[in-house]
C-alpha cells in the first residue's frame, strides 16, 4: 500500500470500515513508513469519540469473577490440578523466573537476568498478594530451569545475589505501589527529558497520609549492561540527594520506594556502576515534578462491588 | 474523573505485565462498564456483550506488552478491541463474516490499528463527556450521521455502505471524512459554549 492509497482510506480506517486486507496492508505500511500519517492520527482521535459516546453500563455481577478466574487459569500454564498450592512447593525460587514457555512468557533471557528470588520472600504486610505467572509453574519446567541455572551459577554468583536483592526490593515496592494506587493516592507525572528519555514514562505515587511511602514507577527504561544500575536523585537547587537505585525488569519497568520528595525541584537519573554517594556522570534522564492536570489532587477509586 | 486518568492505567498495565491479576481487576473496575456498554450497544445482546468484554480483557491480560503508551490510552485501546470483537461477532451471527473462518478466533491485539499519537488535539478529545458527543452526533447532517452509524456501529465496510445506500464508493469515503471533521467541530463548539 502506498502513502496515497492509505491517505485515501483514512476515514474508513478510522471508522473501522475498511476491508480486512486493507487494514493489514495499512498496518504494514505504517510499520515501515518514515513519513508518518498525522491525518490518520487525527481521524483516529476523533473516532475514539464514538466509543465514548456510548453510555457505560454496569456489567452483570458474575462477569468480573469469570474474567479473573480465566486470567489466573491462563497464568498458571499447563494445569496440574494443584492450583496455587503448587506455588509453595515450587523448587528453587530463582528457577521459577525461567519460564520460557507458556502463553504468558515473553522473555527469552537467561534465568540469571530475571531473578525472582522474591517469590520466596513475600512480604507479609501488604493486603494485596502478588499472584501471577510465578505461582503455579509446572514442576517439570521449574526442574529444567533449575538445571540450566546450576550450570552457570558459579560465574554469576555475585551479580545474582545483588540482582536478587534488588528484585526483592523491587517486588516489595511493586506491591506498595499497587496498594497505594488501589487505596487512592496522589499522582504526580514526570516530564522526562534527557538522552535516555525517549519512550520513558514515570509517575510518582504519593499515598494518602499514613499509608506508606511514595513510590516512583517508571516505564520504558533501557536495560543496562554489566552490573550497572540506575540511581535516582532528588535535585534541590543544584544539590543531588540520593533516593536509591533501581534495575528495570525485562519489560523496562521499575518501581522504587523513595523518601519524601517535598522541596525537590526535580529528579534525575544517572547510570552508575553501583550505588554511589554522588553522581559520577551527567544524568541520563531529568524530570521536573509537575502536578497532574486534575485540579483535585486526591484521586480515589474503589474496587468492584463483588469484592 | 480518575477513570479517565491515563497515567494510572500505565502503572496498572506495568503491574499487569508483571503477572499481577490484581491489576487486571482494577482495570476492569475502571473500564468494564464502558466496555460492556459499548459491547451491548453494538451487539444488542447481553450474552454476546459479556463474551466480547471477557475476550477483550483476556486479550489485554495476554498481550499487554504490545501496548505502547505513546499510541493512545489503554482505554481507547481496550474499547477498540471491544468494538472489533463485537463487530466480528455480529457479522458472524448475521452470516456475513468479515474474513476467513467463522468464530471463534482469538483476539489479536494487533488488530487494533494505532498510530503514534502526534495529534495535539487527541488529549483534549479524550476528556470529552459522552453526553457532549451524543449531542454533537445528533447535530450531524443526516447523511453523514447515517454513514457513521452504518460503519462504526453497524460494522459495515465502506463498499457495503455503498451497496446499501446506492452511493458511489468515493462519495462514501468522503462522506465519512466529512462526518468525522464535522463531529470534531461540533464537539468543539459544545465544549466552548
Amino acid at each position: 500500500m502506498t502513502c496515497d492509497e492509505l491517505d485515501d482510506l483514512t476515514s474508513a480506517l478510522a471508522l473501522g470500515a475498511a476491508l480486512p486486507e486493507e487494514v493489514t496492508a495499512a498496518r504494514e505500511h505504517l510499520a515501515s513508513c518514515g513519513r508518518g500519517h498525522p491525518d490518520l492520527a487525527r481521524m483516529l482521535a476523533i473516532a475514539e469519540l464514538l466509543a465514548a459516546s456510548v453510555e457505560p453500563v454496569t456489567p452483570p455481577p458474575g462477569l468480573r469473577d469469570r474474567i479473573l478466574r480465566a486470567a489466573r487459569a491462563e497464568a498458571a500454564g499447563a494445569p496440574l490440578g494443584d492450583g496455587p498450592a503448587a506455588a509453595s512447593d515450587a523448587p528453587a525460587s530463582v528457577a521459577t523466573a525461567a519460564a520460557p514457555l507458556g502463553p504468558r512468557t515473553r522473555r527469552a533471557e537467561l534465568p540469571i537476568q530475571q531473578p525472582s528470588g522474591a517469590v520466596d520472600h513475600q512480604p507479609t504486610a501488604p493486603s494485596l498478594p502478588v499472584r501471577g505467572r510465578f505461582r503455579a509453574l509446572p514442576a517439570w519446567l521449574a526442574a529444567a530451569a533449575a538445571v540450566a541455572l546450576a550450570i552457570g551459577l558459579g560465574a554469576w554468583n555475585v551479580s545474582l545475589r545483588r540482582d536478587l536483592q534488588a528484585r526483592d526490593d523491587q517486588l516489595a515496592t511493586e506491591q506498595e505501589a499497587l496498594a497505594a494506587i488501589t487505596r487512592g493516592g496522589q499522582l504526580v507525572a514526570f516530564n522526562i527529558v534527557g538522552p535516555r528519555a525517549e519512550g520513558a514514562h514515570g509517575v510518582l505515587v504519593r499515598p494518602t497520609q499514613g499509608e506508606g511511602r511514595p513510590v516512583v514507577a517508571m516505564e520504558g527504561l533501557a536495560r543496562l549492561a554489566g552490573g550497572q544500575v540506575y540511581q535516582l536523585w532528588a535535585i534541590h537547587g543544584d544539590q543531588p540527594r540520593d533516593l536509591g537505585v533501581f534495575v528495570p525488569d525485562g519489560s523496562g519497568r521499575s518501581f522504587l520506594t523513595v523518601p519524601e520528595l517535598s522541596g525537590a525541584d526535580a529528579v534525575a537519573v544517572t547510570v552508575e556502576p553501583r550505588r554511589v554517594e554522588a553522581p559520577t556522570s551527567a544524568p541520563v534522564m531529568v524530570a521536573r515534578l509537575t502536578n497532574f492536570r486534575v485540579p483535585d489532587q486526591s484521586i480515589r477509586f474503589t474496587r468492584g462491588m463483588s469484592d | 474523573m480518575s477513570h479517565d486518568d491515563p497515567t494510572v492505567d500505565l502503572v496498572l498495565l506495568a503491574r499487569l505485565q508483571g503477572g499481577a491479576d490484581d491489576a487486571l481487576a482494577v482495570l476492569y473496575d475502571r473500564h468494564g462498564a464502558a466496555a460492556y456498554g459499548l459491547a451491548v450497544r453494538l451487539t444488542a445482546s447481553a450474552e454476546m456483550a459479556e463474551e466480547v468484554v471477557q475476550e477483550a480483557f483476556l486479550a489485554l491480560w495476554r498481550r499487554s506488552e504490545t501496548y505502547r503508551a505513546d499510541r493512545g490510552t489503554v482505554r481507547s485501546w481496550l474499547l477498540t478491541v471491544v468494538r472489533n470483537r463485537a463487530i466480528d461477532a455480529i457479522r458472524a451471527r448475521d452470516g456475513r463474516p468479515r474474513s476467513g473462518p467463522a468464530l471463534p478466533r482469538p483476539v489479536a491485539l494487533d488488530d487494533v490499528i494505532l498510530v503514534a499519537s502526534d495529534d495535539p488535539e487527541a488529549e483534549a478529545l479524550r476528556a470529552v463527556e459522552g453526553e457532549v458527543v451524543r449531542g454533537a452526533l445528533a447535530e450531524l447532517p443526516r447523511e453523514q450521521r447515517e454513514v457513521v452509524q452504518m460503519a462504526y456501529f453497524g460494522g459495515l465496510t465502506y463498499p457495503e455502505v455503498a451497496a446499501a445506500t446506492g452511493i458511489p464508493l468515493g462519495t462514501v469515503k468522503s462522506r465519512m471524512r466529512l462526518a468525522l471533521e464535522r463531529l470534531r467541530i461540533l464537539v468543539g463548539q459544545r465544549l466552548s459554549a
